[in-house]
């Protein structure tokens, strides 16, 4: 049995220099550079201005990839050209990262490919953002807001976990994918952008964030509403009028800010009329 | 209903257009105006990947976009406009895009210009074309989304950021 | 007030700021996770979780879109806690310490707009920095000046923090010893103003087709559902 042993150990010990030659060779400086511009896309805002917005940030992820690509003078012109105003979503942005690696690494093999990168990082910024802004600020975020905070209400400390694994599940995958799926595909990420589909998931979960907030609402009014009497849980279905009245206070352009401060004061005010009637 | 809003926005179709100005103006169609991306395939495709399912979206030059504004087909869905310089604007208008209102939204592209606003920046090609569309009795103003201040921009143009 | 619950409170808005817009944005910045977390590390955190489910509910449907700042709700809710845990015993009255800090210190909302401003500004020559860099073949230094924008967010948040702290405690020393009373009777109504407000602004802002039906229906359902049983 010893022998075995020693036979499978033997068997492993190649096995494992083999991949690790081979990981040096193909994917070492390859996985290297994916990962030091996933790590420094974290910060892609770092340096956000009114004038550049994410330029420097950009440029901060592109550079251990550029240095590798490039030397002298022509790394300086890669540089120049990644240092330009540069906005879009945060998150997508590393779609954008990984397309552009791709092309760049195309480029300085002298392949100067059927689009230029300026041009094409230009085309896709608006539409990243706008899918972005939409799916992440519009539709995961309230969802896994909602969902938290009602569970907070509540008194309960799952709200935090609940909240940060709904964002961060899809946040940091969608991350990760985009990184890898624009370096794999190049400028043909269009077509995965496409097929994702995210403006009509960023309906499905706008819709099921406003049945979450129905939900939290009904709890709310019936919580206020006068508990004991019979008559008094009818009180509690005021509350739905009264979320109407908002919304059409808010549609007016009226600050959420104020309004609930007037509400607060307007509360404040109403209980001591009541404590002064001796109510 | 035919223009809910014709706004000048260097980023044309983007989130503060897709989330905040289409729910708030009830928008069923975007028309982008742009000879620039009319040409290009890779950017006509990405902005209409970026709108969902349910609205209506037209990407042409000038002529072609301010044809289909003019038509009966246009006229019938609460349309936003989108626009990429004050310039272009003002050849929609001259061609007979019925729009009232202006609105400014991002302007910052290019270096050398005269900053206003966060998100806007004047050169004097802009102004001539300004001048001439409020001669025209269209009213201009700054605002990047509906739920900020409008600001006239003569107003911001004299006081600057 | 003790320094140690300042410099927790202060380190706490350094870190939630930089994860609001500059790093990561894993969203330790949200006013439901920073809220507890500081009220953890002060000692009372479902203190915390309540200001921090509150402010959280009534921003849930603000958008960061583009480069409209909304207000810093981050800051609100580090501000709200701190000041909710170390108030003087009974000057609140108990359970519903939370829920008036938050009003507290609401009016103040807006002063995190302008450091948040201020520091975008102070990054607007960064570019240009890291331009000439560039032409010197100073790639290092590319790296330092995307350090100091960030700096400057870091700086911009303690900034707002502290407004947002002096403003909610010079309010809550100077009023309410005048309205313990009113706010000790006021307190069970008070709070439903948040989670109420931010769904309404949610359903304003549209983007939802017939979201009133989703929202009245569901509600009726619900609270129908609770009555029964």
């Amino acid at each position: 049995m010893p022998g075995c042993g020693s036979a499978v150990l033997s068997c492993w010990s190649t096995f494992c220099a083999w991949c690790s030659d081979m990981m040096s060779r193909v994917r070492y400086n390859r996985l290297r550079v994916l990962g030091a511009t996933l790590w420094r896309s974290l910060t892609l805002q770092g340096s956000w201005s009114f004038d550049g917005m994410q330029s420097l940030g950009f440029l901060f992820a592109m550079l251990p990839a550029l240095r590798r690509y490039y030397q002298g003078p022509e790394l300086a012109a890669a540089c120049r050209r990644h240092l330009r105003h540069f906005n879009t979503h945060p998150v997508l942005a590393t779609l954008i990262l990984g397309a552009s690696l791709r092309l760049e690494e195309h480029r300085s093999q002298g392949d100067e490919g059927l689009i230029d990168v300026v041009k094409f990082k230009e085309a896709l910024v608006g539409p990243c953002a706008a899918m972005g802004d939409g799916f992440f600020w519009g539709g995961l975020r309230p969802l896994a807001a909602a969902l938290g905070a009602g569970l907070g209400l509540t008194g309960s400390l799952w709200a935090i976990p609940v909240f940060l694994l709904v964002y961060n599940l899809p946040h940091l995958w969608l991350r990760v994918l985009g990184l890898l799926q624009g370096y794999r595909r190049g400028y043909r990420i269009v077509e995965s952008l496409q097929h994702w589909h995210l403006p009509d998931w960023t309906q499905r979960l706008k819709r099921l964030t406003v049945v979450l907030l129905a939900v939290l609402c009904a709890w709310v009014s019936a919580a206020v509403a006068p508990a004991g009497r019979p008559t008094g849980a009818i009180w509690g279905l005021l509350g739905l009028p009264l979320v109407f009245l908002l919304v059409w206070l808010v549609r007016r352009g009226i600050s959420p800010l104020l309004i609930g401060l007037a509400g607060c004061l307007l509360i404040l005010s109403g209980v001591q009329i009541c404590l002064m009637q001796g109510w | 209903m035919a223009i809910v809003l014709a706004r000048v926005d260097n980023r044309l179709i983007h989130g503060q257009v897709l989330e905040a100005w289409v729910p708030s103006t009830r928008t069923e169609c975007i028309v982008v105006a742009n000879n620039r991306v009319a040409e290009e395939e890779l950017s006509r495709l990405l902005m209409a990947a970026a709108v969902p399912r349910g609205i209506r979206v037209v990407i042409g030059s000038i002529e072609y976009a301010s044809a289909f504004l003019c038509s009966p087909d246009g006229q019938a869905l609460r349309t936003l406009v989108l626009f990429d310089s004050p310039a272009d604007a003002l050849r929609a208008h001259d061609l007979g895009v019925p729009f009232a209102e202006l609105n400014l939204g991002n302007l910052q592209r290019l270096e050398g210009k005269k900053r206003v606003s966060c998100s806007v920046a004047f050169d004097q090609e802009d102004i001539q074309s300004l001048n001439a569309l409020e001669a025209q009795g269209v009213k201009i103003h700054i605002q990047c989304v509906p739920s900020e201040r409008q600001r006239n921009w003569r107003v911001a143009l004299a006081s600057g950021c | 007030m003790t320094v140690a619950a300042l410099l927790w409170a202060a380190l706490t808005s350094i870190f939630a700021g930089l994860d609001r817009t500059a790093l990561c944005q894993v969203m330790l910045a949200r006013p439901i996770v920073v809220a507890p977390l500081l009220g953890w590390l002060l000692g009372m955190p479902l203190v915390g979780l309540q200001a921090g489910a509150l402010i959280e509910l009534l921003w849930v449907g603000r958008l960061p879109v583009g480069a409209a700042v909304p207000p810093d709700d981050t800051q609100l809710a580090v501000a709200s806690t701190l000041l909710a845990v170390t108030s003087p015993l009974g000057l609140l009255p108990a359970g519903f310490e939370a829920v008036i800090c938050v009003f507290l210190v609401l009016p103040f909302g807006r002063a995190g707009e302008a450091f948040d401003r201020l520091a975008r500004r102070a990054n607007n020559r960064l570019p240009q920095l890291a331009g000439e860099a560039i032409e010197q073949e100073q790639y290092a230094r590319v790296k330092w000046l995307h350090l100091q924008g960030m700096a400057a967010f870091a700086l911009a948040s303690l900034a707002t923090c502290i407004a947002l702290v002096t403003g909610g405690w010079l309010l809550l020393h100077g009023l309410v010893p005048h309205l313990r009373t009113v706010l000790a009777a006021a307190g069970p109504w008070l709070w439903p103003v948040l989670p109420v407000l931010g769904s309404a602004v949610v359903l304003a802002g549209g983007g939802v087709r017939h979201a009133w039906l989703w929202f009245g229906g569901t509600f009726l359902l619900v609270y129908v559902l609770r009555l029964v049983f």
